[in-house]
């Protein structure tokens, strides 16, 4: 994973923000569904789940709290917030746009 | 996210740091065991589950630092530890931090001090209202202005908001106990508003004050008020008396207040300056005139048009205006200019021994960074990243100038508070306005932090560049790179050739002091004292004055500390010089604009034997010579010569204009030796003394300079004899007490001055460099004392390997020399104004300075090389 990383760093964000959007989790659940969506393409390590959530809190776009989970443990449960599902849909736009322009300057060559 | 709820959520995590860890740290290791549990599941053993996880996870820890690292705060808390962990370091080595801040705090103690000085006196803005639209109009050799001329330039001008004049004045202050002189300033009534200054209580002066018949008013410093008034805060409304006159207080300038700014710059009490009955007059020039330029106006434009008045008026009146033009010039300037010359040499020694300060410590951080290249390596192979190692280093570097910036501010404050006390009262202008300010501060601060940064880097660059591997094997000897003896070389090249440098500008200006020291003054100053003797009010007759000053005269002569005594109108050197014209009667009548003029002298009895100068024909002034018998005159030798060259003219006479009295002749009696008046290094002027006690009637003069030759300590006698004097005349006032020592030396505070500031520079600069190719000789040889025990053991003799080592040491040396001399021979040309009696690129100062300096570099090479040598070879050999 030496190269993608730049891509990553933003890719990454979305796909959080994607998969709590559906419903809130832990990091473990979102770690397995991000895998899960894109079968199997992105695979996150914990190295770089953590740093994205702690930042992606920071910002405000995304809440961290303690719960009970189903099995009796206490797990940090992290939900959207409303800025974040603000940021989520104007992410959405702007990465269609790029899909969109890169499609089509990919096809014209 | 808005930088509000940014800079919240900043501080919200520095003060909650300890509890978010805590909460990173259960979330992160819950991740962790979900892993575990999940591989369980799976059907692993749970060791072997664990085993699995960790591979996966790549370390709980190493995962949590990731994430501190993402959050906002995290350059503050690196910071922070940074800080905590230099200043352990520099702690623990108490030697190598006290010289460093010790060397920094010179350097910038030196450029702080300078800068301040500089800042203060050339840089901020004088203290009047918009002060970069006033301007000084003066003849165009500098001098005062006639009344006439003064109405029109005001009047024809166009290009001037306000014109104001100002002529010098002052008076005895009496109250009930005391009486003092005070100097003071007659000026036009517009003068004060136009400044722009309110007064601190009361009013300025109206409109009409300055017209005939107006009441006499007076506006006082705040000083006068203090310090003579006593604070009275009543003051305003009331009447004080100043010489012989009484005047209503209107008003009290504020502290600081400072007018004229470049001359007569200890005024303190200002007066409406009455000109109703010169305004034809364009003989007396005796007025400095200050103007405002209106806005959006240059100063050029506002020469051209007074010039362009002056060349008019030129015309008109050729009898009085031939030959004198105008100069108008920016009032900032005018006061400035004659010291920019000399601060702008001070600030740049100044920076150059910052400089040299920088080289060294960069030097010792180099050699410290060679002993910690261990530590370093350590840290890189635990994987700290050079970026981070090297902020370690600049964070320790800038910790450092810092404390060097402290000391320095400190220093330049002692060195502040030195310098006012030993220059002599209002010798540099705005000499009272020297502080260290807001903006010196920032200075110091910003110098430092450079100077920090700096030095810090070329080091750690170099230290940084480690091979891990060799730095930690345990035998290898800490070698020093190629690239380290290239930047150690370099460094002393600097050095040397900036102390160099700084040597020739303190050699140029302590020859220029001594050349200036040694100029003859034409009479002998040892032993001699003087004081300004100012008639009380009640002495309102010339006639009463006369005895007044015979009393003090005689009490004077009567002292047993005292051998003899006399009086002179202006006293040679430090008082004022008033030219008078003169002509040889029986001789044609000059072209106007050429008429021979001298300087005048008024002197009592005796001042000849008094002041040792010579007569060289003829006699001088004796007690016969008064009131109503014949008419007599000494002159100098310069007038002499240059009226009857190579002839005796005692016994000729000389037709002299004297201000109230009859216009005369007067025999001449005596000639005078030369001797020095005023300008200290110019030729002599031509000069004539009158005897008082004949002319005191004409000259109504209300004070007289005494000197008197005293048998032994001028000092002692100086102390005592104010008393003695007061016994017979209670209420006069005594001013500038002085050994004649001490006028003389006042006079060549600048010169004086400069050389000594120039060379405590530049001897700091010596040693510091000294020290500087010291401790990289020292270094070098002894990383090679192993190679040089080596090379005697295998039968090289000692001077052979000594010649070895001193090549590699002597030649940045000798760069630095060739390079000084050169760079030296370039700029000292700009000293030359300051120079005097010596050549900018005089062969004497460079010859000795250069000697001088290879002479410390070679001792400084010598020590350390000697000493290895000189031990014991097999003791080098088991060095490590």
């Amino acid at each position: 994973m030496a190269k993608p990383v730049e891509l990553l760093q933003g890719t990454l964000d979305l796909l959080i923000l994607r998969t709590l959007e559906l419903r809130p989790s832990h990091g473990v659940g979102i770690a397995d569904r991000i895998e899960q969506v894109t079968k199997g393409v992105f695979v996150v390590g914990p190295g770089s789940l953590f740093p994205a959530l702690h930042r992606l809190a920071e910002k405000g776009w995304i809440e961290g709290r303690w719960t009970e989970s189903d099995a009796g443990r206490r797990v940090k449960v992290y939900l959207l917030t409303r800025t974040g599902r603000a940021q989520l849909a104007e992410q959405k736009r702007s990465w269609r746009k790029v899909l969109t322009a890169m499609g089509q300057a990919l096809s014209e060559a | 996210m808005s930088l509000i709820s940014r800079a919240a959520s900043l501080l919200r995590r520095l003060a909650h740091r300890r509890r978010m860890d805590d909460d990173l740290h259960r979330e992160v290791q819950d991740y962790f065991n979900a892993m575990v549990d999940r591989y369980v599941a799976q059907g692993l053993s749970r060791d072997e589950a664990r085993r699995q996880a960790r591979l996966r996870f790549g370390g709980t820890m190493h995962v949590e630092q990731e994430v501190r690292e993402a959050r906002t705060g995290f350059a503050f808390e690196t910071a922070a530890r940074d800080l905590r962990y230099a200043g352990r370091v520099l702690w623990k080595s108490p030697g190598f931090t006290a010289t460093a801040i010790l060397v920094l705090g010179i350097g910038i103690g030196a450029a702080s001090a300078a800068f301040t000085a500089v800042y203060s006196v050339l840089l901020q803005p004088l203290h009047y209202r918009q002060p970069e639209r006033l301007v000084t109009i003066l003849t165009s050799a500098g001098g005062p202005v006639s009344p006439a001329d003064y109405l029109d330039y005001r009047k024809q001008s166009a290009d001037f908001e306000a014109m104001e004049a100002a002529q010098a004045w002052g008076g005895v202050i009496e109250t009930a106990d005391r009486a003092e002189f005070t100097p003071g300033l007659q000026v036009s009534a517009g003068m004060m508003a136009m400044l722009g200054v309110r007064p601190e209580r009361g009013r300025l002066f109206r409109g009409d004050e300055d017209q005939p018949g107006a009441q006499p008013v007076i506006l006082i410093g705040h000083e006068v008020w203090k310090r003579r008034l006593g604070g009275d805060p009543f003051i305003v409304g009331r009447t004080i008396r100043v010489g012989r006159r009484r005047y209503t207080v209107i008003g009290i300038m504020p502290p600081g207040f400072q007018f004229a700014p470049f001359w007569q710059t200890e005024a303190q009490i200002w007066i409406p300056f009455d000109m109703s009955s010169r305004v034809e007059d364009r003989f007396g020039r005796s007025l400095r005139l200050f103007a405002r330029l209106r806005p959006g106006l240059s100063v050029e434009q506002a020469r051209a048009e007074i010039t362009g008045i002056a060349a008019r008026l030129e015309k008109l009146y050729p009898a009085s205006n031939t030959g004198v033009s105008a100069s108008v010039t920016l009032l900032q300037e005018k006061v400035t200019g004659p010291v920019r010359p000399m601060l702008a040499l001070l600030l740049a020694t100044a920076v150059f021994v910052l400089l040299i300060a920088c080289t060294n410590i960069a030097n010792l951080l180099l050699s410290r960074s060679v002993g910690r290249r261990r530590e370093i390596a350590v840290r890189v192979a635990i994987g700290a990243t050079r970026r981070r190692i090297l902020f370690q280093f600049a964070v320790e570097s800038v910790l450092l100038a810092t404390a060097g910036a402290v000391a320095g501010i400190l220093l330049a404050w002692r060195a502040l508070v030195l310098l006012s006390h030993t220059l002599p009262v209002a010798s540099l202008p705005r000499q009272g306005e020297i502080a260290m300010q807001p903006w010196v501060l920032a200075f110091a601060g910003v110098v430092a932090l450079a100077a920090g940064l700096l030095t810090a880097l070329f080091p750690a660059f170099e230290a940084t560049r480690v091979d891990v591997n060799e730095a930690l094997k345990d035998g290898s000897r800490a070698s020093t790179s190629r690239g380290q003896f290239r930047l150690r070389g370099f460094l002393v090249t600097a050095e040397v050739a900036l102390a160099l440098l700084l040597l020739v500008c303190a050699g140029l200006t302590i020859r220029t002091l001594l050349s200036l020291s040694a100029v003859k003054t034409g009479f002998d100053s040892s032993r001699l004292i003087t004081m300004q003797v100012f008639a009380s009010s009640g002495s309102d007759t010339s006639e009463k004055r006369n005895g007044l000053f015979q009393r003090v005269n005689d009490a004077l002569a009567s002292l047993p500390e005292i051998e003899q005594a006399s009086a002179i109108n202006h006293l040679p050197l430090s008082g004022d010089v008033w030219n008078y014209d003169y002509r040889v009667p029986g001789r044609p009548a000059p072209q106007p604009g050429h008429e021979p003029s001298a300087i005048y002298r008024v002197v009592r009895p005796g001042y000849f034997s008094v002041m040792k100068i010579p007569l060289l024909h003829g006699r001088e002034f004796s007690p016969a010579d008064r009131l109503g018998s014949m008419p007599v005159i000494v002159i100098n030798e310069a007038l002499a010569a240059h009226q009857w060259p190579g002839v005796n003219p005692v016994g000729r006479s000389l037709y002299v204009n004297v201000a109230n009295g009859e216009p005369g002749v007067f025999t001449i009696v005596g000639i005078a030796a030369n001797s020095r008046q005023s300008d200290w290094t110019g030729d002599v002027d031509d000069e004539f003394y009158l005897p008082y006690l004949q002319q005191y009637a004409s000259w109504g003069l209300a004070d007289l300079a005494f000197v008197a030759r005293t048998h032994g300590d001028p000092q002692a006698a100086l102390a005592s004899t104010e008393g003695q004097i007061r016994r017979v005349a209670p209420m006069i006032a005594i001013s500038k007490p002085a050994t004649m020592e001490q006028v003389i030396s006042d006079k060549l505070w600048r010169p004086r001055l400069t050389a000594v500031l120039l060379g405590v520079f530049a001897g700091i600069a010596v040693i510091l460099a000294g020290v500087g190719i010291y401790g990289v000789v020292a270094y070098s040889v002894q990383r090679r004392a192993q190679e040089i025990g080596i090379r005697i053991a295998l039968g090289a003799t000692r001077a052979k390997v000594l010649g070895l080592v001193l090549r590699g040491d002597l030649i940045p040396v000798f760069t630095g020399l060739v390079i000084g001399v050169v760079a030296a021979l370039l700029t000292t040309r700009w000293l030359a104004s300051l120079l005097y009696g010596v050549k900018a690129n005089d062969l004497f100062t460079f010859a000795s300075v250069t000697a001088g300096l290879t002479f410390v570099a070679i001792a400084a090479i010598a020590i350390p090389v000697w000493r290895v040598a000189r031990g014991d070879v097999l003791a080098s050999l088991r060095t490590e």
